[in-house]
């Protein structure tokens, strides 16, 4: 069965892509910031997808991505990014940070699955 | 990429008894059992991954009307805008606002970013009437008002007379059958009650049609008035005025309609115009709340610049959203790869400042070694020279010693060849006093043997002198014969006597001769025993000759050891003496070098110390870390 780790600070977030994803017949794992998620990481099998909020206290998910591009056995994870910065700009920063897809909150729940089935491994 | 074949929620890969969430103890998430709108929203996605796009609006439009405001209601939302349409091919995502009015049966056009209208849609039609019915009341209400006041003038005058003729005609020939009308005259004249009758008809529905013609008029005036009231309404700026016509669609309908359409158009555009202008005051106030939240943006970026540039590379510019938060992250990750240069140049220079330190002690100390080594090789080198020297002439005397020894060897061969020769000699007269002593004592023994035989002689010349006597006495006896016997006897008595005299003599010589021989065996052996003596010694002396021979062969053997290695010593300490001279020079050639290390490494710590800093002018760690 494959899994999904997501990072995502609002509860209310963290439970509707958990109960998304889930549906879809995922495992999903969640952390709540940069630090949690690192640690998570570290100490677990290696998901096959990240779904990665950028604004959040403390580090941003843009320092996880870079965090996990630069780690060897990590760095083939795709990552999804989920955020509410829907400007262009911010799609073309966090698609450069080494992201696989870019998906702006609001977003349909469809429109997250389709990028969560066309990304995992 | 690999999509997953099978969108549909009912995937076959997902167990049914899989719970929809893996427990995770750190996530108070709520499930979506509690959130009555959670699981509308999985519902709704549900349906529209089955395919069922009608409920699935259904369940997106309950979930907005419940809260539009909350992460389901704006998901849902998002999710009812991909939806595809359904029901009209036009656009109806714009001006929602506005549908909920413009669908009324008065409204002749659902208002629209253009003014395209669709057809009016079917005529309301009155429920019950035949289709003919409604295809002659469709045709009639399509005419033009010109067409219909020219055939309502045409029917005005001909369905009188017609009347009248029919009339005539049915009353004056009650046995035909109606229908077959025909609007020939007949032959012959009517009836008067049949011509009357037909006059009270015609003008019935002479009058019928005037009704119905002033009817038509009237609904013609007050459409028209409305019409009127209604543009100089539109005209006076009250877009708010209502149309109020009869449904029709003559070209009076048609341009009722077109001035609804005008009014609605005008009404239109003034809310476009309103909506753009709030739009616009909008966008504005947007731009300049967009422009003041990305001034204070740069603003705290620039501040936390500002800090980064003076030195604190702990800054942490914030994430927000937009360029500035791009660009702060990029700044964060820039700030980040600095801060962990700069703890590494930190790190890197206070080791090479430390290990200057430590290495310039200790060079230092071996700067001071090598001195100290290079003058005791200077001291060693002296004393190599002097041990070369003291070798030099060990190998001399030894030389002179060798010769020495050579020349007592020589010494000690020829005392040994004298000596052999002495043993010869010593042999020889050994040899020599053993005949001798031999032949005397043969001599002695021959002697004794001829004392013997003297004593035989003695004996014989005794017996001889007996017998002479007695023959003479015999002669004496036998007389004159006798006489010359008697004188014979007397001669070999005289004879007998003169042998014993002889033999006394003898006898005599004898014994001395014995005695001398016995003296010259004495002397002799006397003689033998120095020989023997003599010998032994001369053999002693041989060997102790040999001896020293042997001694100063070995002695030679030995010096000429010596002298060999003496001068492979003397060529090793040469030797010697040049690789020391050679340390001497490169500890001298070190102690220099050192030196130099020493005052390079001086200038490395002085050098480490600038990096340091430099360096230090840079946090990398915040204050609240330390």
């Amino acid at each position: 069965m494959k899994s999904v780790f997501v990072v995502e600070d609002g509860h209310t977030e963290q439970a509707m892509i958990k109960a998304l994803l889930g549906q879809a017949g995922f495992v999903v794992s969640v952390a709540s910031n940069v630090d949690e998620a690192w640690d998570w990481l570290q100490k677990n099998t290696r998901p096959n997808l990240i779904v990665l909020d950028i604004v959040m206290p403390g580090k941003s998910g843009l320092e996880l991505c870079r965090m996990i591009q630069e780690h060897d056995k990590m760095k083939d994870i795709p990552i999804v990014f989920c955020s509410s910065k829907s400007e262009e700009f911010d799609r073309f920063w966090a698609l450069r940070q080494g992201a696989k897809a870019y998906v702006v909150k609001p977003y349909a729940p469809k429109e997250l699955l389709d990028t969560v089935f066309a990304h995992i491994q | 990429m690999d999509r997953q074949p099978n969108l549909n929620h009912s995937a076959p890969d997902r167990p049914s008894s899989v719970p929809m969430n893996s427990p995770d103890p750190r996530d108070p998430a709520v499930d979506p059992a509690d959130d009555p709108l959670l699981e509308k929203l999985l519902q709704a996605n549900s349906l529209e991954q089955a395919g069922d796009l009608e409920g699935a609006r259904i369940l997106y439009e309950e979930i907005i009307a419940i809260d539009v405001s909350s992460v389901w209601g704006a998901s849902a939302q998002k999710a009812l805008e991909n939806l595809p349409p359904v029901n009209y091919s036009d656009s109806s995502e714009s001006f929602s606002e506005l549908s909920s009015n413009a669908s009324g049966a008065n409204s002749i056009a659902r208002p629209g970013p253009i003014a395209t209208f669709p057809p009016t849609g079917k005529p309301q039609t009155s429920p019950g009437g035949t289709p003919a019915w409604n295809w002659v009341r469709e045709r009639w209400q399509n005419l033009s008002v010109g067409w219909k006041l020219r055939m309502m003038l045409v029917v005005s005058a001909i369905v009188p007379l017609v009347v009248f003729d029919r009339a005539v005609v049915w009353f004056d020939r009650p046995d035909e059958i109606p229908g077959e009308s025909s609007f020939i005259p007949r032959e012959g004249s009517p009836t008067d009650r049949a011509r009357s009758i037909g006059l009270v008809a015609a003008m019935g529905t002479a009058l019928v049609l005037l009704l119905l013609l002033g009817v038509l008029l009237r609904s013609l005036e007050s459409n028209l008035r409305a019409m009127v009231r209604f543009a100089r309404a539109v005209s006076l700026g009250n877009t708010q005025a209502q149309l109020k016509v009869s449904a029709t669609t003559d070209d009076l309908g048609v341009l009722a309609q077109k001035l609804e359409q005008i009014a609605e158009q005008i009404a239109h555009n003034e809310r476009q115009m309103q909506l753009v202008e709030r739009e616009r005051t909008h966008e504005t106030q947007q731009q300049t709340q967009e422009k003041e939240r990305l001034q204070q943006q740069v603003m705290d970026l620039l501040l936390h610049i500002e800090g980064a540039r003076a030195g604190d590379l702990t800054v942490q510019v914030p994430t927000v959203a937009g360029e500035v938060g791009a660009i702060a992250d990029a700044f964060n990750a820039t700030i980040g790869s600095l801060k962990q240069l700069v703890t590494q140049v930190k790190a890197i220079s206070a080791g090479v400042t430390d290990r200057a330190q430590t290495s310039e002690a200790s060079v230092r100390e071996f700067s001071q070694t090598t001195f100290t080594q290079s003058a005791n090789l200077q001291n060693t080198l002296e004393s190599v020279v002097g041990i070369s020297d003291s070798i030099r002439r060990v190998v001399q005397t030894t030389q002179d010693a060798a010769t020495v020894a050579k020349r007592a060897t020589d010494a000690a061969r020829a005392g040994d060849t004298a000596m052999d020769r002495t043993v010869v000699s010593m042999d020889k007269i050994r040899s020599a006093v053993a005949n001798t002593a031999k032949k005397a004592k043969r001599l002695a023994e021959s002697s004794q043997e001829v004392s013997q035989i003297l004593v035989l002689i003695a004996g014989i010349s005794e017996k001889a002198n007996l017998l002479a006597f007695n023959a003479s006495i015999e002669a004496a006896r036998a007389g004159e014969q006798g006489a010359g016997f008697r004188q014979v006897a007397d001669e070999v008595r005289a004879l007998a006597v003169q042998v014993s005299e002889s033999t006394a003599d003898i006898a005599q010589l004898i014994d001395s001769i014995q005695e001398e021989t016995a003296e010259v065996l004495n002397v002799l052996e006397l003689g033998t025993a120095e020989v023997v003596n003599g010998s032994s010694e001369i053999a002693r002396t041989k060997h102790t000759l040999q001896d020293l021979t042997r001694l100063s062969q070995q002695i030679d053997g030995y010096l000429q050891e010596v002298a060999l290695s003496s001068v492979d010593r003397a060529n090793a300490s040469e030797q010697v003496n040049q690789t020391v001279a050679t340390a001497a020079e490169i500890a001298a050639k070190t102690a220099t070098e050192a030196q130099q290390v020493v005052t390079e490494l001086q200038e490395l710590a002085i050098d480490a110390a600038t990096l340091q800093s430099s360096v230090a002018q840079f946090q990398v760690r915040s204050s609240l870390e330390t």
